[in-house]
């Protein structure tokens, strides 16, 4: 088996215990072509222009450009000192679905640990926040190890606490950051965006990772089904044929809108599909990641 | 009430067609655990949706065109106390010329049973002389039946009829019969031809003394003389009852008439041989029974002379008053005498509810249409 095949497959991913062997499957899988990091940060070193955004520092604005151009551009420098980067990882039941052929949470489980290894190799900080585990972020081989460990013995039960996850990893990414979030966004919604929110407004780049199943959008089901809720175990049984059309309008609508709001929020938002492999989902992101308008 | 076709009863077990439909496509709810039930809006099952009656009111009058058309077919008749008092009002009679009253009695039973409800009388009429009608006759006509005889002509005094030829002596002997009542004679007219022996007797060799006997018997003492073309074997002594099926009209009511006509409780078996009876019997030859067992095969194979209608002695008077009676009371009408039923009322029925599910099949649909707009509105 070569690293390619394995990492162009979910359900083999999925069945592998080593998340460091996972993670490494991964990145080797999605690098590959990429010319340099993908995650910029604020330093001495100029790499880019960008929009302006609300929030950035205005000490970086390129005033000069401003006058030539009649356009707000804001300086980016490559990161030569190390970033702070903190993963947050929706721990909620719901995140347990699918059961095969891999779930949301193991997805996003494999997904962090990739981005925790990627962001780890540059030599920056990566830390971890779920409602069970906290690792503040620093840089460092052990570091990771600890991470991925703690990554391992994560599950999806309980609740999804937005207050006591986004808000902590926020505050503790101290200095400007990158805070990756993993949720499928069910719970808590309004919470969510706000703690979202606030972390931008505290200058960090949020970057929002919406996972979900191919189930869930596609709500392939037929017959009288009763569908019991994995968090409230409420149950309801329908006829999921004729439910069909009602349910995939709304999340359409869902998704379209929790789209719409990171979009005007600045958030860069990346909809994760399940049966997508994480390699080439990660991928299309670090390749979204790179093209000017992202920047 | 009475059904005509009461079979067709069975079609109203499709009635039960939609439950049993209903109780066999019953099926349970796959449960199956999901993220979140908040894009899932209520929707009735599909098991219940197909179980639910939506509209008891259209169904019960589909039903209800289905039941009354199984009763119309099933053919209905009430008998109400308008009927009974019509039925008990006319009197269905049947006449018997027949010159064979007994004959034409039995069928006169036959025609009565199938005719409308009503009283019922046979009437007689003929010369009706001795032996026309009979005791036993008279005891099949249902006590219902009345009957009532007319005596049309008086029977002849005398008549003079052919009557069974005999053998003596080899030759064939023409007798006739005069009926004259106690003066009633038979006498021998003509001598026609040589008999040849009509009846072939087998006994074991140590009989064939006796044997020898009864075929002589046969030919000399004025046995009766066989039909052309009719004849017999007896065997004498024999224990094999491996005999062929009689097929033959005549050798069925040769057989018939000898076992009536043997006196005694012997055992006798019959079978044929191509146009031949063959009797077998465990009698022997030397028995001194064996003669008049011949004389009853040979009377057998004989023209009968049961000629009733020639009697010239009438039934008496008195005989004929304790036959007559009045007509019985209506019996029960039984379906076979239905001429008019019920059914035209309840295809009437049929088509009125038939009318009525139309209108309420039209304002289900508009009422189903207005909901739709106001939904798409």
């Amino acid at each position: 088996m070569t690293v390619g095949t394995a990492a162009a497959n979910a359900e083999l991913i999925a069945r592998i215990s080593d998340l460091e062997l996972v993670a490494r499957i991964v990145v080797e899988g999605l690098v590959s072509g990429l010319h340099r990091s993908p995650f910029h940060g604020y330093s001495a070193e100029f790499s880019q222009y960008r929009h302006y955004r609300p929030g950035d520092d205005l000490k970086y604005v390129d005033w000069k450009l401003v006058a030539r151009t009649d356009r707000v551009y804001t300086k980016q420098f490559r990161e030569t000192t190390n970033m702070g980067a903190a993963i947050v990882i929706d721990t909620s039941a719901s995140m347990a679905f699918p059961e095969r052929p891999i779930s949301k949470f193991r997805y996003s489980v494999v997904a962090a640990a990739a981005l925790a290894h990627l962001v780890s190799s540059q030599g920056d900080g990566v830390g971890l926040v779920t409602t069970n585990a906290f690792l503040a972020p620093r840089p460092g081989r052990q570091h990771l190890r600890r991470l991925l460990a703690a990554l391992s013995s994560t599950a999806a039960t309980g609740s999804w606490r937005p207050a006591e996850t986004v808000r902590r990893a926020s505050e503790r990414l101290g200095r400007r950051g990158l805070l990756l979030v993993f949720s499928d966004l069910y719970d808590q919604e309004n919470e969510t965006f706000a703690e979202l929110r606030r972390a931008a407004r505290m200058g960090h780049e949020v970057v929002l990772f919406q996972v979900i199943s191919r189930d869930e959008i596609e709500f392939g089901y037929r017959r009288d089904v009763e569908f019991v809720d994995l968090e409230t175990g409420e149950s309801l049984a329908v006829d999921a044929a004729a439910a069909r059309r009602d349910y995939t309008d709304a999340v359409t609508a869902f998704l379209e809108s929790w789209r719409r709001r990171a979009g005007a929020e600045g958030f860069q938002y990346s909809l994760m599909v399940t049966d997508v492999p994480p390699d080439r989902a990660l991928r299309n992101f670090l390749v979204a990641r790179q093209t000017p308008q992202n920047r | 009430m009475i059904w005509l076709y009461p079979p067709a009863a069975i079609a109203l077990l499709a009635l039960a067609a939609p439950i049993v439909v209903h109780v066999l496509v019953r099926q349970r709810a796959t449960r199956i655990a999901f993220p979140t039930l908040r894009f899932i809006r209520p929707h009735r099952l599909a098991s219940v949706r197909r179980r639910a009656l939506d509209d008891i009111a259209l169904l019960t009058i589909r039903l209800a065109i289905f039941a009354v058309a199984v009763a119309a077919v099933a053919g209905p008749f009430v008998a109400t106390a308008a009927r009974r008092r019509e039925w008990d009002a006319r009197t269905i009679r049947a006449e018997v010329f027949d010159p064979d009253s007994r004959y034409g009695l039995s069928r006169a039973v036959v025609w009565l049973e199938r005719q409308p409800p009503g009283r019922r009388e046979i009437v007689v009429r003929g010369p009706l002389p001795l032996g026309s009608l009979t005791a036993t006759d008279i005891a099949m006509v249902p006590s219902h039946v009345g009957l009532r005889f007319e005596r049309t002509s008086v029977p002849t005094a005398t008549r003079t009829l052919p009557a069974t030829p005999v053998i003596q002596n080899g030759r064939i002997v023409e007798r006739e019969t005069t009926l004259n009542a106690e003066r009633t004679s038979v006498r021998d007219v003509a001598v026609t031809g040589t008999a040849a022996p009509a009846i072939e007797i087998a006994a074991p060799a140590e009989e064939h003394a006796a044997a020898d006997g009864l075929r002589r018997a046969l030919l000399n003492e004025r046995i009766a003389a066989a039909l052309p073309g009719r004849g017999a074997r007896i065997m004498f002594a024999s224990e094999a009852a491996s005999l062929s099926t009689v097929s033959t009209a005549w050798i069925a009511d040769a057989a018939a008439r000898i076992s009536r006509d043997t006196p005694w409780d012997v055992d006798l078996a019959f079978g044929s041989d191509g146009n031949r009876l063959v009797v077998e019997t465990r009698m022997h030859a030397t028995d001194a029974r064996a003669l008049t067992l011949v004389h009853v095969l040979a009377r057998g194979l004989a023209s009968p002379i049961e000629r009733p209608a020639d009697e010239v002695v009438p039934i008496p008077d008195a005989q004929l008053s304790a036959w007559t009676r009045g007509a019985g009371p209506v019996p029960e009408a039984a379906p076979e005498m239905i001429d008019r039923d019920d059914r035209r009322w309840l295809w009437a029925t049929v088509l009125l509810l038939l009318l009525i599910e139309s209108v309420l099949r039209r304002d289900r649909k508009q009422s189903g249409v207005a909901k739709g707009s106001a939904r798409a509105a």
